[in-house]
């Protein structure tokens, strides 16, 4: 305990003020080993004190404590126990005030007032962007998607792509998609009936859809001419109803959009087959013009009544006929007689006429198999 | 071949069960020796309905049209007091009169069901012409077909799956016996062989002896 006590002591106090007066350093002496200045018995040269306040600041240690001169002379004399009032409590002054530090504040900076970005228009950058041609890249290979204000982030945006690519690779229908901010409006001279008429008449079978990200309801779709020549109006609404149905599934905008695309994609491909089969029809009514009706021979039809009855008449006869086959096979079974050998066999037991006994069973208990009621017992073990 | 009382099997032509010394004449000292008249199908336990008998004799008529040699009968009965049904079957196979049956088909062409209806059990019997086309596992099979109708009471109809299986059996008898009568034909000098053969076991014991005395 005393030891420990001892260890704190030495940890806090400053160094010397538990070995004794002759540790204790006199005023001024501001770094260094204390004790090794008083037992050299010899004042530091003015360069060493230098020296040693160098190294103090270098090695960035909090200076050492110094006695005031007249703490040091009480010390002397003995008036002041070092270590004595360590555990004391700390006077306080009562009427001591603390002044706050008096902080200088910024000026306050006035704010220029900033334009309000209208979240619902589409700058007329971008629109030239999107609307200027049919989108290519560096190879000449049309861009599905286009998205110049950057809505998705590049990943997004290749994941994307490489759908429509894939899509496009698949189906006849190409589809192209222009991504719109949620909130934006497009320009009163701008719908997607126009766009397409500006620039996608040649380019064959095409669906092009306007996609607000975080808004599929607003999305606009739009089918080419010779689609929507086949395929009904309620037909193509419904695919857009369903498309923005399963984009809803979704809570991010992105995953909304791979949902919207999916099931569009899916629709397309209904909607392509639709198509084909009413080209094939088209096809079949064509060539069945052009083949010439041949006029059917008179009497022809009086033949085949013929034909039937006889086909009819042939087929009673043979369900008669067998029948017939079967009925009489039945009664020759049941006419026939069974016939057996005489056979010489002597008396047995006594008996004049019989001796042949069978097998006998049981019927007392109807969860036991007849195998298991079989009567083997001999009677002279049982009552007679 | 086997004794009606101790089941054990036991060779042709024996006077008497070698195992238990049974013969004809211990069940006539239980049910008597004189013949019994009665018909081929007797209703004694009175479990059968007139629609019924009646149906049951149609069935039995075509059983002995099919064979010619044979007939069939049934018995109903309740043997509280005589519990032994093989017994039974076996006496009234040899001394019943079946008046019905015509005197052209002998008790040994005969085939007897007979069914006690109060102990629940049932059991066959046959005569000697049939001893080479019938054997325990055929009559065995035709019961057991019969055995659900027999749980249930419907004992024509139970009567009806016995006959039919043993006309099936016999038919195909008949038809192994035509392609092959040899193959069931007995040997006299076989079945006398058989009959002589306890008389000489018994001299071989006596030789075996002789052969220790001396």
């Amino acid at each position: 305990m005393r030891k420990g006590l001892f260890i704190l002591l030495s940890l806090v106090l400053p160094e010397g003020a538990l070995t004794g007066q002759d540790s204790l350093r006199p005023p001024g002496a501001t770094s260094g080993s204390a004790r090794g200045a008083e037992t050299e018995g010899r004042a530091k040269d003015p360069e060493e004190k230098a020296a040693e306040l160098e190294k103090v600041r270098k090695s960035r240690l909090p200076a050492l404590p110094v006695w005031s001169p007249s703490d040091y002379e009480k010390v002397k004399r003995g008036e002041i126990v070092a270590g004595q009032n360590f555990f004391a409590p700390v006077p306080v002054d009562p009427d001591a005030t603390i002044e706050p530090p008096v902080e200088e504040l910024p000026e306050p900076v006035e704010e220029s007032p900033q334009p309000e970005e209208d979240e619902t228009a589409i700058s007329a950058e971008h629109m030239v962007e999107y609307f200027r041609e049919i989108p290519r890249d560096g190879r000449g290979e049309s861009i599905f998607l286009s998205d110049p204000q950057d809505l998705l982030s590049q990943q997004e945006f290749r994941d994307r792509e490489s759908f429509l690519h894939y899509h496009s690779s698949e189906s006849d229908i190409d589809m192209f998609v222009y991504l719109f901010d949620q909130r934006q409006e497009f320009p009163v001279d701008t719908d997607i009936q126009a766009v397409y008429q500006g620039l996608f008449t040649k380019h064959g079978p095409v669906a092009l859809v306007f996609y607000h990200l975080g808004a599929p309801d607003r999305s606009q779709f739009f089918l080419s001419s010779d689609i929507r020549a086949v395929i009904s109006q309620d037909e193509q609404d419904r695919a857009l109803r369903a498309a923005v149905q399963e984009a809803f599934e979704k809570s991010d905008v992105a995953y909304q959009l791979d949902n919207f695309l999916v099931e569009l994609s899916i629709r397309l491909y209904w909607i392509e087959r639709e198509l084909k089969a009413a080209t094939a029809t088209r096809e079949a009514h064509r060539l069945e013009s052009k083949i010439r009706v041949i006029p059917a021979p008179v009497g022809n039809e009086e033949d085949n009544l013929r034909l039937v009855g006889r086909a009819v008449l042939l087929a009673f006869c043979v369900i008669l006929v067998g029948l017939s086959g079967w009925t009489g096979w039945l009664w020759l079974q049941h006419r026939r007689k069974y016939r057996f050998p005489e056979v010489e066999c002597g008396p047995l037991l006594g008996a004049p006429y019989a001796a042949g006994v069978g097998a006998v069973i049981s019927f007392s208990n109807a969860h036991l198999p007849p195998s298991r009621q079989r009567d083997q017992v001999p009677d002279y073990l049982e009552r007679m | 071949m086997k004794c009606p009382r101790c089941v054990q099997r036991i060779h042709r032509m024996a006077r008497q069960c070698p195992h238990c010394g049974f013969s004809i004449a211990d069940v006539d000292r239980v049910f008597g020796e004189d013949d019994v008249r009665l018909g081929v199908l007797t209703d004694a336990a009175g479990v059968l309905r007139k629609k019924e008998r009646v149906a049951l004799l149609r069935i039995l008529r075509n059983f002995e049209s099919t064979f010619p040699q044979l007939f069939f009968g049934i018995y109903f009965g309740t043997f509280r007091e005589l519990p032994s049904l093989r017994q039974f079957g076996f006496w009234l196979l040899n001394r019943g009169a079946f008046e019905d049956v015509d005197v052209s088909r002998p008790n040994e062409a005969g085939i007897l069901l007979s069914v006690d209806v109060g102990e629940k059990s049932a059991g066959i019997t046959y005569g000697y012409s049939l001893q080479p086309f019938l054997d325990d596992e055929a009559t065995f099979k035709a019961v057991s077909a019969a055995h659900p109708y027999f749980l249930q009471g419907q004992w024509m109809k139970a009567s009806e799956v016995v006959i039919r299986k043993i006309s099936k059996t016999l038919g195909r008898q008949a038809r192994r016996a035509r392609r092959d009568p040899a193959a069931f034909q007995e040997s006299p000098e076989k079945a006398e062989e058989t009959g002589k053969m306890p008389e000489r076991i018994r001299a071989g014991h006596r030789r075996s002896q002789r052969k220790t005395q001396a």
